[in-house]
């Protein structure tokens, strides 16, 4: 009876519904180039490829890298670059951060202070911290919180569209 | 014409309307189905439609509610839970009600390390760790946790005149609550006194567009218990948002029977007003009358609360947000008086209002709660005014990896019993009397590397009757290994503030018709130190897998300037005469007591841990399990009641065996220096002692708080409208020691279930099971045996 139980608890613990996981990720990458077609970069941060840098999500990162394929933003080829920390991320045009490394954000913020970078947060409530666009669930829907603000500091246009479908935080 | 377009349009709407409700019924299945390459094409609002239908998994929200969530309390910043460099715990508004907990106390007994005991229905002992009845041997009173600070938005709701929690004058129900901050460890550095074993930060709900316009929670069962709550709450605009709140709840004890002291058992209400000792002193205080004292013993709680909130962003860099309520309540539980019962009735009708506001990066709060307590219905003395001023302003300065938060803190509390009293010398008080705190406080963070985190708090209290500082502080270092590994070390030190009553006390309780001594007087202190805790604490957080939290954290605490009521003295005074060449007594002596509020020596050691473990099984199946493991040992302990200690003095007065002592030597020396007169002529002699008992014991095993608690639980959804959460919440035996006697209170197992069962969107129903084996054994020592308490109610949301 003992060794049943113990096997009943191993079998739930290592039982997760992936596949629900995963599918989160799949929108959050589609969500993320959505907002790329919708934010407008200076010219001087053109360059022949579109960085988007993910920081501590291997999932995202993989579902980015599908993307990658099969689209580009505007006519540069999209390069998806993992890291595991905030510094020396140079040329990014945009950075994800995993919700684990949240309490990174307001440090990234300061790190690309100069930098054409759209930061978006995998984390809800990191617009304070300095993110632009922080992922948030709303009554079990994906909704992102935005803050023009934080967008424009870094050189970045953001169309009303993306404003408007979001949840502005000031 | 007109005829011609109509059909038009008619065709035009049936034409499109299939293809707009395919659109529509797009399923979940047909929306997985697609390529990234169809979906990357979709403008956003599009795409966010398919998200919609497909939904964030509960799996998703269960992470996100259960092992994502974000604290404030233990940086003042909004920061992830993993990440908090304190043990802490936040408890949101639908785990509570999902568990079932029928009021803010019950509802603890889901978070780590605080150790909940119920002593009359819906009346509990609530203690973060323990560090409870120090020190022992003496009045219920010390048994109240007068080291843990509770909040209400950053409020503080404490008893500054005893010391303690008033829990049950509370204005906010559950219903108001948005979640609940638990930081454990002393956190003064962060809120100032008496957060020693830890602060409890009650938050109550914010309003907007998703908000219900109209909730109400009602429940109702046996023993009489029926409890409700009510909100109206509406988002008026984009910048203001309005709410009222009110809620209601009684509670009739299992039995009306109370228990006595000193004869260790439990009578009626009839049998106690004529219920005598072995001297036939009556156990009820003659001066007493038994129906004011007394006025429904079987009523365990009543109160009542309405609470209203107006939220208004100023800008975008500027909020304010306005409170303010009303409350009235009743208990029957521990006394916090020396009464020769256990249970005594305590009422509090008080108002408050709270501004707290966030402008251009400054916190700032001030508030006022004011009002009547009266913390011994019946018991002349116990009735007081009291007024509470709180103002607190800081700033947070974020500089790179370094933020920086300045603070300033005053706080002015009277009590004031002039109305209560028929005349000066009643109370205990007598007059209107005050404690001022001004604090100052700095907070450094330190991100030195991606994951190396350093805390200084320091914060430093200055009360109004002593020219010292106090200083607290808080120094940790938390090192994230990776995104799933967190430890953390914490060395802190917090303090106790003195209580009105330590040191305003001045009260000559008049014992006519009692046993001796025939008066005792109770004295304040203004000169004592105050009570310090320090602690080293680590802790290790991980999160092996997506679905589980594992938070260790281990613990050990010194603390010492305990203060407690203690016999200072005691004074024979006797007339006496000359009679022939024979001084004699010509009247039984007059015995005073006098005690007061003093520091002494004991110092408490505690070393523990606490594990706590979030494990989401399954989207139907999520499990919470604690448990705290602890063990408090006591140095310079005196194990002397304060009856041991004034019968100690009173018999090296006059001693029992009849020999000479310090009465029979004043009269030797007195009738030998002649200052005796002769009769009928007649003087007072007065004989005092502060003879003390000089025993220490160290390595005191104390046992009032149990060895072990915790909690294992589990929150089942086997359809989407059912939801069944039940939950063990089980402690270990414990000792509890009074002036009166030695209690053993048994383990127990209370076994909680709650089945909800969702009938729309709007209304859901549920049965709620409290202790439903009906374990009826007490909780605390002296209370009342408590049983199960089995509830049915109605949820409703619109």
């Amino acid at each position: 009876m003992k060794q049943k139980l113990i096997f009943l608890l191993l079998v739930l613990f290592i039982t997760t519904t992936e596949e629900s996981y995963s599918q989160m990720a799949k929108f959050k990458a589609l969500f993320l180039y959505n907002f790329t077609q919708n934010v407008e970069w200076p010219s001087n941060a053109n360059q022949n490829e579109f960085v988007i840098t993910v920081i501590g999500d291997k999932e995202m990162a993989a579902e980015l890298q599908k993307l990658a394929q099969v689209k580009k933003v505007g006519t540069k080829t999209i390069v998806i670059k993992e890291s595991s920390q905030i510094k020396s991320l140079t040329d990014s045009h945009v950075i994800f951060l995993s919700s684990g490394k949240s309490s990174l954000m307001s440090m990234l913020s300061a790190e690309q202070q100069e930098n054409p970078t759209l930061l978006i947060s995998s984390k809800e409530g990191l617009c304070n911290d300095g993110a632009a666009i922080s992922f948030t669930t709303v009554d079990g829907k994906l909704r992102y919180e935005i803050c023009s603000s934080n967008i424009e500091k870094h050189g970045l246009k953001v169309n009303t569209k993306l404003l408007s479908l979001g949840i502005p935080v000031n | 014409m007109k005829l011609r377009y109509i059909f038009a349009m008619v065709v035009a709407i049936a034409i499109t309307m299939p293809s707009i409700s395919q659109e529509k019924k797009k399923t979940r299945k047909e929306v997985l189905s697609m390529t990234m390459e169809e979906m990357s094409s979709l403008p956003l609002e599009e795409l966010m439609d398919l998200m919609d239908i497909v939904g964030v998994s509960s799996m998703e929200e269960l992470y996100d509610l259960l092992l994502n969530k974000d604290v404030t309390s233990a940086s003042k910043k909004k920061e992830s839970l993993f990440d908090s460099p304190l043990s802490t715990t936040v408890l949101s508004h639908e785990e509570i009600q999902s568990s079932g907990a029928t009021s803010i106390e019950e509802a603890l007994r889901l978070v780590p390390g605080v150790i909940v005991r119920e002593k009359t229905n819906g009346n509990y002992d609530v203690h973060i760790r323990g560090l409870d009845n120090l020190p022992p041997k003496n009045m219920m009173l010390q048994s109240e946790n007068t080291s843990t600070l509770v909040m209400i938005n950053g409020r503080p709701v404490f008893n500054y005149a005893m010391g303690g929690i008033i829990w049950e004058s509370l204005p906010v129900s559950l219903g108001d609550i948005d979640r609940i901050e638990v930081v454990r460890g002393p956190s003064s550095a962060l809120y100032g006194p008496n957060a020693v074993s830890g602060a409890i930060n009650i938050i109550t709900q914010t309003i907007d567009s998703s908000t219900p316009l109209l909730s109400a929670n009602i429940q109702g069962g046996n023993l009489n218990t029926y409890m409700g709550d009510i909100g109206i709450r509406k988002q008026l605009s984009s910048k203001v948002s309005i709410g009222v709140t009110g809620n209601y709840e009684v509670r009739n004890r299992n039995s009306d029977e109370l228990f006595i002291f000193k004869e260790g058992a439990k009578f009626t209400k009839d049998e106690f007003e004529t219920l005598t000792d072995g001297n036939g002193y009556t156990y009820i205080d003659p001066n007493d009358n038994i129906d004011e004292l007394f006025p429904d013993p079987e009523l365990s709680k009543e109160k009542a609360g309405v609470n209203g909130y107006l939220s208004y962003q100023i800008n975008s860099d500027a909020i304010i947000n306005l409170s303010g309520g009303y409350q009235y309540s009743f208990a029957n539980t521990t006394t916090l008086g020396d009464n020769a019962t256990s249970i005594a009735g305590r009422e509090s009708k008080t108002s408050y209002v709270d501004l707290n506001a966030n402008i251009y990066g400054f916190d700032v709060q001030g508030s006022y709660m004011f009002g009547f307590q009266d913390f011994g219905v019946g018991n002349l003395g116990f009735q007081t005014d009291m007024g509470q001023l709180n103002s607190n302003i800081e700033y947070n300065w974020q500089l790179k990896n370094l933020s920086v938060r300045p603070g300033l803190n005053y706080m002015s509390v009277f009590y004031d019993d002039t109305k209560h009293i028929p005349e000066l010398g009643a109370g205990f008080f007598n007059g209107k009397k005050d404690m001022n705190i001004f604090a100052t406080s700095l907070r450094l963070d330190y991100l030195a590397t991606e994951k190396l985190r350093l805390v200084a708090a320091l914060r430093a209290e200055k009360y109004s009757h002593s020219d010292q500082w106090t200083p607290s502080w808080q120094f940790i270092s938390s090192y994230k290994i990776n995104d799933k590994n967190n430890i953390r070390a914490v060395y802190s030190r917090a303090n106790r503030s003195p209580f009105i009553i330590d040191m305003h006390s001045n009260f000559l309780w008049d014992r006519e018709g009692r046993p001796s001594p025939d008066y005792i007087y109770f004295g304040g202190n203004e000169n004592m130190d105050v009570m310090v805790s320090d602690l080293i604490e680590v802790g290790f957080r991980t999160r092996p897998v997506k679905n589980i939290l594992l938070d260790i954290e281990a613990f050990y605490s010194k603390s010492k300037n305990f203060t407690v009521l203690a016999p200072d003295s005691t004074n024979f005074t006797l007339p006496i005469a000359m009679v022939g060449a024979d001084p004699t007594i010509l009247a039984m002596p007059t015995v005073t007591a006098y005690m007061r509020y003093q520091n002494i020596e004991l110092e408490a050691e505690q070393k523990g841990i606490t594990v706590s473990l979030d494990w989401v099984i399954s989207e139907k199946l999520v499990a919470k399990s604690h448990l705290t493991v602890q063990q408090t040992k006591l140095d310079n302990y005196k194990p002397v009641t304060r009856d041991e200690i004034i019968g100690l003095q009173a018999n090296a007065i006059y001693p029992s065996d009849g020999s000479n002592g310090l009465l029979a030597q004043k009269i030797y020396e007195s009738a030998i220096s002649g200052q005796i007169p002769q009769y009928p002529d007649m003087t007072s002699l007065s004989v005092s002692t502060d003879l003390k008992p000089t025993d220490y014991e160290n390595d005191f095993k104390h046992e009032a708080t149990p060895s072990f608690w915790g909690s294992v639980g589990v929150d089942y959804r086997p359809i989407d409208k059912l939801n069944i959460f039940t939950n063990a919440y089980f402690y270990g035996k414990q000792t509890f020691l009074n002036q009166y006697d030695t209690y053993n209170v048994d383990s127990k197992v209370l076994l909680n279930l709650k089945a909800n069962y969702q009938m729309s969107k709007s209304l859901s129903l549920f049965v709620n099971m409290r202790n439903l084996l009906n374990d009826d054994k007490n909780e605390f020592a002296a209370m009342d045996n408590i049983g199960g308490l089995y509830l049915t109610g109605i949820n409703f949301k619109l």
